[in-house]
């Protein structure tokens, strides 16, 4: 759906967009506080949010059914355009510096062994945030140095996103530490009221379409 | 001292085109200029100038992967440059601002154009006394090699820009404490700080009271440092007096009254197939001040997969109608409308779309105001419907709604 019907950007604003934004991540970063399970649980049972569409890049992907299974987002799914929340999930990466050594040992292997290295090492993050028809009301960042030795074959496709191994773990174990974060999350609580408040009566699952019409 | 900035170390090649250029083959100041001016500055930018973020794919080995690596923000980039020019700078908030020296209000644009991307800053600088000491324009422009654009070139472009808009300002003013002294926090008319010029996001409103409320949908008016709306001729300042997201409504206060004012449908009712028109103020930077009616019918009472409240109608809308009155055959409100079907992303997959619009219930946003204590009144029972749904006395109450940065 486009929200986007939704007033007239200026053209310059237009460009930018397209050009420079998604996605687009502000300062005004709320930290992460760490929250202990036992709280945890508690308030997450209080706050069921209603379909909210889920939007990942391949490694947030990877996420979906571990969030879904938590019951704060019971109703996240992949196929709710018209939800006015929205949880996007991505993955960034700052890349460690590349010594000398590290790159003619890459070449050497990419000529003599057919293998590209994968310079993926560095200061991965994982990136939640919610959106409210189009407004952020929420975001976290949860990251981690990994480190990655492993060679492929040049046409390979990373099934791991540029994460390793190792970090597909440590990507899928940010999923505890978010719902962690949720659960204490004022913001979150306060979209739930609201929602309460208007659409209290319409559970999803009886009183929404869950599908798109054609 | 020399300022010289390196050019793209051989990636790209950066043609000086500004007219307020201190020199076309790169950015030196006079020698007699010192860095950091000891001067303390406050620097505006617009809030979703602030935000961008440089993006860029990154790269496994010699694989795409689908990682991303984000450059600084708008915000940083211009902060980090400042920190060269100045020995103290600092955003402006209007909420909270040190006192300042010199205040520059700067804003940024990025474009294709000719097959070269542009980078432009129009930029206006006062003192701590509110007057207006400089203005002026900052032009970078890059064109492509092989490969195109990447964000990586954008988010140089961007700090180019940025360094250039600042030598300008030194070279020009020669700043120093004793000519711009710190002068005490004073509210700034932001009138001042905002482009008049290009609106940031513009839309449609419709008073629901004679006191000069009227309702619009939020997406229009969020973030935005000035709003004002086209009312009879004249632009009326306004602020906004409640909001939800959730909903995405608004309600803006002009403290003038209206004598032309829209009802609500009596108890939020809907008439599948019932006639309906929208009233709105699309592409307010091509078209003049005059609201646009088209009309169609209430086609279905349930929007896309997972939305709120809202329902589908089929009078064609343009950008720029968000926020406008969906106007039902008794001439109430049945809805506003807040959004289309994306027709290009749906073009790709085959389908393409014809007037499939959506406004949020009139139920809601009667809750919504009554939520909110804002006065409204309910159309009438009559259950007379006309075949044309009569706009004459609509159009007066409806306004075009603009939101500057």
């Amino acid at each position: 759906m486009k929200r986007a019907l939704s007033g007239t950007f200026a053209l310059h604003v237009i460009v930018m967009l397209c050009l420079v934004s998604w996605p687009v991540v502000a300062d005004n970063t709320e930290s992460s506080t760490a929250s202990s399970p036992a709280s945890q649980a508690g308030d997450q049972a209080a706050v069921l949010l209603p379909t909210i569409s889920f939007r990942a890049d391949a490694s947030g992907d990877d996420l979906f059914d571990g969030l879904q299974s938590a019951h704060l987002f019971a109703h996240l799914s992949k196929e709710a355009p018209g939800s006015p929340i929205q949880l996007r999930i991505y993955h960034s990466v700052h890349p460690a510096k590349v010594d000398a050594k590290n790159f003619f040992s890459g070449l050497l292997s990419v000529g003599t062994l057919g293998l590209s290295p994968v310079i993926m090492s560095g200061e991965h993050t994982m990136h939640y945030e919610i959106y409210v028809n189009g407004q952020r009301i929420s975001r976290y960042e949860y990251s981690a140095k990994l480190s990655r030795s492993e060679y492929m074959h040049g046409k390979t496709v990373d099934a791991t996103h540029g994460l390793g191994p190792d970090g597909v773990v440590w990507a899928k174990s940010t999923v505890d530490l978010f719902l962690n974060d949720l659960a204490h999350d004022n913001s979150v609580r306060a979209l739930n009221d609201e929602y309460q408040v208007y659409f209290g009566a319409l559970a999803p699952a009886a009183g929404i379409a869950t599908t798109a019409q054609h | 001292m020399r300022l010289r900035h390196e050019l793209f170390a051989g990636l790209v090649v950066l043609a000086s085109t500004a007219s307020t250029c201190l020199a076309a083959d790169g950015l030196t100041l006079p020698k007699d200029v010192a860095l950091p001016a000891n001067v303390a500055v406050a620097i505006y930018l617009p809030k979703q100038v602030r935000e961008f973020r440089s993006v860029f794919r990154s790269a496994s080995g010699f694989q795409t992967t689908d990682s991303v690596q984000l450059g600084n923000t708008f915000e940083e980039t211009t902060l980090e440059s400042a920190r060269h020019f100045f020995n103290t700078s600092f955003m402006y908030e209007a909420a909270g601002t040190p006192g300042y020296g010199l205040l520059i209000a700067m804003h940024p644009n990025l474009k294709s154009e000719d097959r070269q991307l542009v980078a432009t800053a129009h930029y206006a600088v006062f003192n701590s006394a509110g007057v207006s000491v400089l203005k002026g324009d900052s032009v970078v422009r890059w064109a492509p090699g092989i490969g195109g654009y990447n964000s990586d070139v954008m988010g140089r472009l961007t700090e180019q820009v940025i360094n250039r808009t600042l030598t300008d300002i030194v070279a020009q003013l020669r700043p120093t404490a004793d000519k711009f002294p710190t002068g005490e926090k004073t509210p700034l008319n932001m009138d001042l700080l905002v482009d008049k010029d290009h609106a940031a996001m513009s839309g449609t409103g419709f008073f629901v009271n004679s006191t000069g409320q009227l309702l619009t949908a939020a997406h229009v008016v969020h973030n935005c440092a000035v709003i004002d709306v086209r009312y009879g001729g004249n632009a009326l300042p306004a602020t906004v007096t409640a909001s939800s997201a959730l909903l995405d409504m608004a309600v803006l206060d002009t403290h003038v009254s209206s004598e032309h004012f829209l009802p609500l449908r009596h108890e939020g009712r809907l008439e599948l197939g019932e006639n309906v028109a929208n009233i709105g103020f699309p592409l307010q930077s091509l078209m003049t001040d005059a609201p646009t009616v088209t009309r169609g019918t209430l086609s279905s009472r349930a929007g896309l997969s997972g939305s709120l409240g809202q329902f589908q109608f089929s009078a064609p809308i343009q950008p720029g109608a968000s926020g406008g009155p969906v106007i039902g055959a008794r001439g109430d409100v049945v809805g506003v409308a807040v959004g289309t079907l994306n027709a290009q992303e749906l073009l790709k997959q085959g389908v393409l779309p014809q007037n499939v619009n959506f406004a949020l219930e009139a139920q809601y946003v009667q809750k919504f105001l009554h939520n909110n204590a804002v006065a409204f009144t309910e159309g009438a029972t009559d259950p007379h419907v006309s075949p044309d749904v009569p706009i004459d006395n609509v159009l007066p109450a409806v306004v075009g709604v603009r939101c500057y940065e």
